[in-house]
């Protein structure tokens, strides 16, 4: 039984794309899934930095497209989970280095050995953005509640052809969704029209984590984490309760007041 | 359209070998300079895939009229950094202070910076049908109402960004470069055909980051695959005075240091922003926006002022403020 | 002046009321543009309704979307030419005996309805028509 080749996109950049791609992979690691990361963000990568693997990478997408090397010396190990690996992108080459069929196959070969496998694209609808979903049998599409990036998302979900897709939608204030400064999630899923299998607060914890390459599922008591992880559950076919974000900011909030920022 | 550019679509540029040796030098110091580094010695000659846009000039053409605009492109690399944000307010601080100016969405395909300028109702043309000859540039470009000389020249929605060719770009530019004074394309993320698109015909470049560790990382990316007579500048976004004091943030020095580029300005981060757009006005118009009255800085530092760059995170006394302004304006610009 | 004064009214409307409107008239711009051949085939499958029961000028058609300040419009100009004899299908809701179904066949005078409704199209026609003689239809029955 093959695994599920998802990719995650948006259409617009700096949503969250990477980050939900590290984090939900960890997510499903910890719940015992063998995972392959891919980072299709062919000459601007990051998904290596965010995990913090950007020094082991010896081997990338490219090479292995272009049979230079194994699948399994391009896939970099993350012993930090169970089962967790990073195929990375190139760096040098541009998206043209890579053909839409040769993104088929590759994703086929690493669907046949992993149970999950999560494709990160690059921002845009050009050639990185049509290799990303290439292999792809479903999509993830990343938003947050502003104006731009929600009609962006709605371009991207007119492009997955017949892929399920389901939304993730990050950065969420609840604080300003309760002043009416930010569009809520009932608004955007009513815009939008499609299933929400995730809701991301936005949380300073993640610039932190991505600067010092340490995704926020590694800490299973963290607020994040918990949430990566109910969208990991939701999207094996679990029924899980969204959280209350509310409430977790009043307490961020008293908590700040106590300490002082 | 003129079709001089023509020429130059079919081949790249032949590049001095004075110019080869300057290029990769500047490669490699940037190689030095990355956070990761790489096992493997792949050293492409990076400078070759920016010399496609850079010699229009060199090409003989038939006398034309002297273009006196300033052709800004405002690029990054990493998407969602600002880059519209920045092209929408710096054009309308600069229509404030009388230029005449244009800002031209060059994300075709997903284009935002009508929407930005709450200008989405009136878009009917666009760059796609002026460069097809399908309508003229006066039908495409969309004046604001409330600033008559802030004019829009919007992408094309429903098209892909392969079928721009260059050259046409590149001519577009120019000519635009002679109706108005300034001329800001606003960059797709990425470094595909929309970003060579967008930095055909452009002089100068605003790089655009926030304090983040992917966003510099594909900064010093993007800056390596411009054209070595584009003129580039920083501005850094997003900034958070809180979390730099805290240490979870990267300084204004920090990035600039990586980056070795002249800073242009510093923006903070805001909720003013969102409800800005939401409304579709400029954050320049909004009353006491700490990130409004950054861009407005920034203008007047496009204009020629000398303006000091407030540190957002120095203690609250004007001496220290004044004397580390001085101290960020000093950083060595990249290129000598 | 109108649009800062619209912007100045909507300034009582929260800042994400406005950006859920501007989105909802935005995307449908999208989207149409994005689809367009699907469009145009919705446009042909539209005509064809119409020109069951009307000759249409088909040079002088247009039907396009417009983009408006607050409405995103599906426009049509349809100048009619004539109005067809219809001959009503046998059984469609005449049996309850309904005359809405197809008013002309109640002969040339028909219901009130009926007659307001080709004194209207008469008056139409003449107007978009000038100098020439109204048809009139046929005698059913």
């Amino acid at each position: 039984m093959p695994g599920t080749v998802y990719v995650v996109t948006s259409g617009k950049g700096g949503v969250g794309k990477t980050t939900t791609t590290a984090n939900l992979g960890g997510a499903f690691a910890k719940l015992g899934r063998k995972v392959a990361l891919v980072d299709a963000d062919i000459g601007l990568r990051n998904l290596d930095l965010v995990l913090g693997l950007e020094k082991r990478i010896v081997y990338d997408l490219v090479d292995l497209v272009e049979e230079r090397c194994q699948t399994r010396q391009a896939l970099i190990r993350d012993r930090r989970f169970h089962e967790l690996y990073l195929l990375p992108a190139s760096q040098v080459k541009d998206k043209e280095a890579v053909t839409e069929d040769q993104m088929r196959v590759a994703m086929r070969k690493l669907a046949a050995t992993f149970d999950i496998v999560l494709v990160d694209s690059p921002a845009g609808i050009e050639h990185g953005f049509r290799n990303a979903i290439a292999g792809a049998d479903q999509a993830l599409v990343v938003t947050t509640p502003e104006v731009s990036a929600i009609r962006d998302a709605d371009r991207i979900l007119g492009m997955l052809g017949n892929r399920r897709a389901r939304l993730v939608v990050n950065r969420v204030r609840p604080d300003m969704v309760r002043a009416g400064d930010m569009l809520s999630i009932e608004d955007v899923k009513e815009i939008l029209g499609r299933e929400i299998v995730g809701i991301v607060p936005d949380d300073e914890e993640i610039i932190d984590t991505t600067n010092r390459g340490e995704p926020v599922v590694l800490d299973g008591s963290r607020r994040l984490a918990k949430i990566y992880t109910a969208i990991a559950r939701r999207l094996l076919g679990e029924h899980v309760p969204f959280a209350n974000l509310s409430d977790d900011g009043l307490l961020d909030r008293l908590r700040r007041l106590v300490i002082g920022s | 359209m003129e079709t001089h550019g023509s020429e130059e679509a079919r081949q790249p540029a032949a590049m001095t070998v004075g110019d080869a040796i300057v290029a990769a030098a500047a490669e490699e110091s940037r190689t030095e300079a990355r956070v990761t580094s790489e096992a493997q010695a792949k050293n492409e000659p990076h400078a070759q895939s920016g010399a496609h846009a850079a010699t229009g000039a060199n090409i003989a053409s038939p006398p034309k009229p002297v273009a006196h605009g300033r052709p800004i492109v405002i690029t990054s690399g990493k998407g969602g950094v600002g880059k519209t944000t920045t092209t929408a307010n710096l054009g309308a601080a600069l229509a404030d202070a009388g230029q005449n100016v244009v800002v031209v969405d060059a994300d075709i395909g997903l284009r935002n910076l009508d929407v930005v300028l709450g200008l989405e109702n009136r878009v009917h043309r666009h760059l796609l049908d002026v460069i097809e000859g399908k309508s003229t540039l006066d039908d495409a470009l969309v004046r604001d109402r409330a600033r008559r000389t802030l004019n829009l020249l919007p992408a094309a929605q429903n098209r892909e960004k392969d079928d721009v060719p260059t050259d046409a770009m590149l001519a577009l530019i120019n000519d635009l470069a002679v109706c108005f004074d300034y001329v800001l394309i606003d960059s797709p993320a990425g470094i595909e055909k929309g970003f060579r698109n967008a930095i055909a015909g452009a002089k100068e470049a605003i790089i655009v980051t926030t304090p983040e560790v992917s966003a510099v990382r594909d900064a010093d990316r993007i800056i390596g695959l411009l054209p070595p007579d584009i003129e580039a500048k920083l501005i850094v976004n997003r900034v958070r005075p809180a979390l730099v004091k805290k240490g979870t943030m990267m300084s204004v020095q920090d990035v600039v240091e990586i980056l070795r580029l002249e800073l242009l300005g510093v923006v903070p981060d805001e909720k003013d922003i969102i409800i800005a757009t939401n409304r579709g006005t400029p954050v320049i118009d909004v009353e006491g926006s700490e990130t409004g009255a950054a861009f407005r800085r920034i203008a007047r530092r496009l204009l020629g002022e000398n303006v000091p760059i407030p540190d957002m995170t120095a203690p609250e006394g004007f001496v220290e403020r004044l004397k580390t302004s001085l101290g960020l304006s000093k950083s060595q610009a990249r290129r000598a | 002046m109108l649009d800062f004064i619209n912007k100045f009214f909507r300034r009582e409307e929260s800042s994400k009321s406005q950006a859920k409107e501007r989105l909802r008239l935005v995307l449908m711009s999208d989207r149409v543009s994005l689809a367009a051949d699907v469009f145009d085939s919705m446009k042909g499958e539209m005509l064809s309704v119409v020109r069951r029961y009307l000759d249409i000028d088909e040079r002088r058609l247009d039907v396009h979307f417009e983009n408006a300040e607050r409405h995103f419009l599906l426009l049509a100009n349809i100048p009619v030419l004539s109005v067809k004899p219809v001959i009503a299908a046998v059984g469609a809701g005449l049996g309850n005996g309904s005359s809405q179904a197809a008013p002309e066949l109640f002969g040339e005078h028909g219901t009130g309805a009926a007659r307001s409704r080709r004194r209207r199209r008469r008056r139409k026609h003449r107007a978009q028509n000038p100098g020439q003689e109204p048809e009139t239809p046929p005698e059913e029955t």
